[in-house]
């Protein structure tokens, strides 16, 4: 145990010495998280308000002499109406990006209304210009004009309004905020978490494994009295550390911008804090420490293997994949966690996670998936001993 | 003492390895490294192991020092049979080759520490040896700043601090000077040619036949995995036909 120990302390002094380590245990999640954060909120809100303030080109050929829709139009917000204009050029004028949008009201339209018929109009836009809202005020100016139509039409014939309202449906949403909230931001904090374990064990386990090779320390290692499962097990015991203070560190990059944020709506930021109570740290820390020790192995492994830190740097890119997949999974509709999916890791982890958020993790499934964690973390140190003692993976050339 | 017994060492060739050997698919898998090869190295005498390239010296080397297992045969050292009791055999072991395999960024004092802990050195045993060799080797003004800072020679002489802290019976040298400037050279002989005072057991494995001629009591020559000579410096000597040791080397390969 004392040499275990001595190799801990020294791995531990010589990772936490190194600037790349450091960058991502500490500054990545600290920097990456709260910019992750911040910036996609400060985007959406800019974006949403570029396209709401801006003046767009609305044509209207009105062939029947309707005043009323017109009126509408000009009613909406950011709106410069173009009215001598034939069809064609509407159309050219679309589609030369010139006009956002375009309204087409045919000769018989205003005598269909009149004679309570249906008046077709014809709206012109294009769908793939995401950013315009163009569709949108001409819909709304529309739907003003069908209200005035159809309230006219029902005094005129003495009709009750609400009979064409039957149903009177009242929604009774039972979700609580820190459901809805938590279920929705569940699926970004096990990922991000993931990630960041993986990342912060990753450089550390490279320069421990192949870079120890690389350096020809490890055989000076290999012939002290240290056995090569104390090495191994004092190795991946770092590793798995940086890798579990990398997991901690963005929970805090997830948490700190609910501070000093200002336009986060209180509801929200109210709800988000009550999520983030010990009870949920506690729980998700308790995840992340079998995860941090099977990454770590699996990492070590790699590494003992790889006869290079430039090999084992290729060796593991297609790991982030292979760790991004289940995660993935877990985001789509239709998937929760169930006594099958909480033994598969990874998938049980990014479930788990939504359940621990929402406040509605169920203690079995907690417990399954702590379980099939730490018994896959086992397979892992077992395996890095295992492949530690082959001398082909050590000695490789 | 060290002593190997018919010590042989079987790999199992990878793909690479194959390719690297000259090996082809048809041939077996299998490349016996070391032979039956069979030595002994007193205390107070320095054994030299030399060798073409990829003749075996490493290997033997790294089977000394327990870092492999032989396939079969048998490695005593002081008295332990590295099979049975190798954390025991490796206590009395210092290993070093000619590349320092330092840790940059600790410092010559925490480095020779981690080792003194790795043989469970009494803390006041560790400071009283740690002040001697730094002592020794003029290591004061550097010992606590970080190695990646260091010139090669403060290296070179941390690299000594570490394999010899725990003051073990026995020190093997792979190719000790190879690569390596005369200065920095000039410092390992010394720790070789000290450590015969001190009786230690030092075996070395090189290529430069001067330094086998200035350091070595015995010579083994080790050719494709097989011991093809072992003994005195007088008996090598006595090989000779011309006074080139590099000619004496290369007559017993060819004649092997």
């Amino acid at each position: 145990m004392n040499i275990i120990f001595s190799i801990f302390k020294k791995e531990l002094t010589d990772v936490l010495r190194d600037r790349r380590t450091l960058f991502f245990m500490i500054a990545m999640p600290v920097i990456v998280m709260p910019l992750i954060f911040i910036g996609s909120l400060k985007f959406q809100e800019y974006q949403n308000k570029k396209s709401e303030e801006k003046i767009l080109n609305i044509a209207l050929v009105n062939e029947s002499g309707e005043t009323k829709i017109r009126d509408y139009i000009l009613n909406q917000k950011g709106v410069n109406l173009i009215e001598d204009i034939d069809a064609d050029s509407l159309e050219a004028g679309i589609k030369s990006d010139s006009l956002q949008g375009g309204l087409y009201i045919g000769k018989n339209f205003l005598n269909n209304i009149s004679t309570n018929q249906m008046g077709a109009v014809e709206i012109y836009y294009k769908s793939s210009d995401l950013m315009s809202k163009a569709k949108k005020r001409i819909n709304n100016a529309l739907d003003q004009y069908k209200n005035e139509v159809v309230a006219g039409r029902l005094l005129r014939f003495d009709i009750d309004k609400n009979l064409l309202e039957p149903l009177q449906i009242i929604d009774k949403d039972m979700s609580t905020k820190k459901e809805t909230i938590g279920k929705a931001l569940g699926g970004l904090v096990p990922y991000m978490l993931v990630i960041f374990i993986f990342l912060g064990a990753m450089y550390p386990a490279i320069d421990l494994g192949a870079g120890e090779k690389e350096r020809g320390s490890l055989e000076t290692l290999l012939s002290s009295p240290a056995t090569k499962f104390e090495i191994t097990v004092g190795k991946l015991m770092v590793v798995s550390l940086t890798g579990l203070v990398s997991g901690l560190i963005s929970v805090v990059g997830i948490t700190a911008p609910m501070y000093f944020i200002d336009n986060i709506p209180d509801q929200i930021k109210s709800t988000v804090l009550e999520i983030i109570s010990p009870f949920m740290i506690i729980s998700v820390i308790f995840l992340m420490i079998p995860i941090a020790i099977f990454f770590a192995s699996m990492l070590l492994s790699i590494s003992f293997y790889a006869r290079s830190f430039k090999e084992a740097q290729s060796l593991m890119g297609p790991l982030n994949i292979i760790i991004i997949v289940p995660l993935m999974l877990t985001l789509g509709p239709g998937i929760e966690i169930d006594h099958i999916t909480a033994l598969i890791p990874l998938i049980n982890v990014g479930l788990l996670t939504k359940e621990i958020l929402a406040g509605s993790v169920e203690p079995i499934y907690f417990i399954e998936t702590l379980s099939s964690l730490l018994f896959f973390a086992a397979i892992g140190i077992r395996f890095s001993v295992y492949w530690f003692n082959k001398e082909n993976t050590i000695f490789r050339v | 003492m060290i002593e190997l017994s018919a010590v042989t060492k079987v790999f199992t060739l990878t793909k690479d390895q194959r390719k690297i050997v000259g090996s082809s698919d048809l041939r077996p898998k299998l490349f016996t490294a070391v032979d039956s090869v069979t030595f002994k190295c007193e205390s107070g005498k320095v054994f030299a192991l030399i060798g073409p390239n990829g003749s075996g010296k490493t290997t033997t080397l790294r089977m000394i020092s327990t870092m492999m297992r032989p396939t079969s045969g048998s490695i005593n050292i002081n008295g332990h049979d590295t099979a049975e009791n190798d954390r025991l055999a490796r206590k009395s072991i210092g290993f070093m080759t000619n590349q320092t395999a330092l840790y940059d960024r600790l410092s010559p004092y925490e480095m020779v520490k981690y080792f003194a802990d790795l043989n469970r050195m009494e803390k006041d045993i560790f400071e009283k040896r740690c002040r001697d060799i730094f002592d020794r080797l003029d290591m004061h003004t550097f010992a606590n700043k970080r190695i990646g800072t260091l010139s090669s020679g403060m290296k070179q002489k941390t690299s000594i601090a570490r394999t010899i802290i725990h003051d073990p019976d026995i020190i093997v040298f792979d190719e000790p000077t190879t690569g390596l400037d005369v200065m920095t050279s000039r410092a390992i002989i010394e720790l070789i040619r000290n450590s015969k005072e001190e009786k230690k057991t030092i075996i070395f494995s090189s290529h430069r036949m001067e330094e086998v001629k200035t350091l070595a009591d015995n010579i083994g020559i080790i050719y494709n995995g097989k011991m093809i000579f072992s003994g005195s410096k007088d008996d090598f000597e006595s090989e000779m036909d011309s006074v080139s040791y590099d000619d004496t080397l290369i007559k017993l390969i060819e004649n092997a």
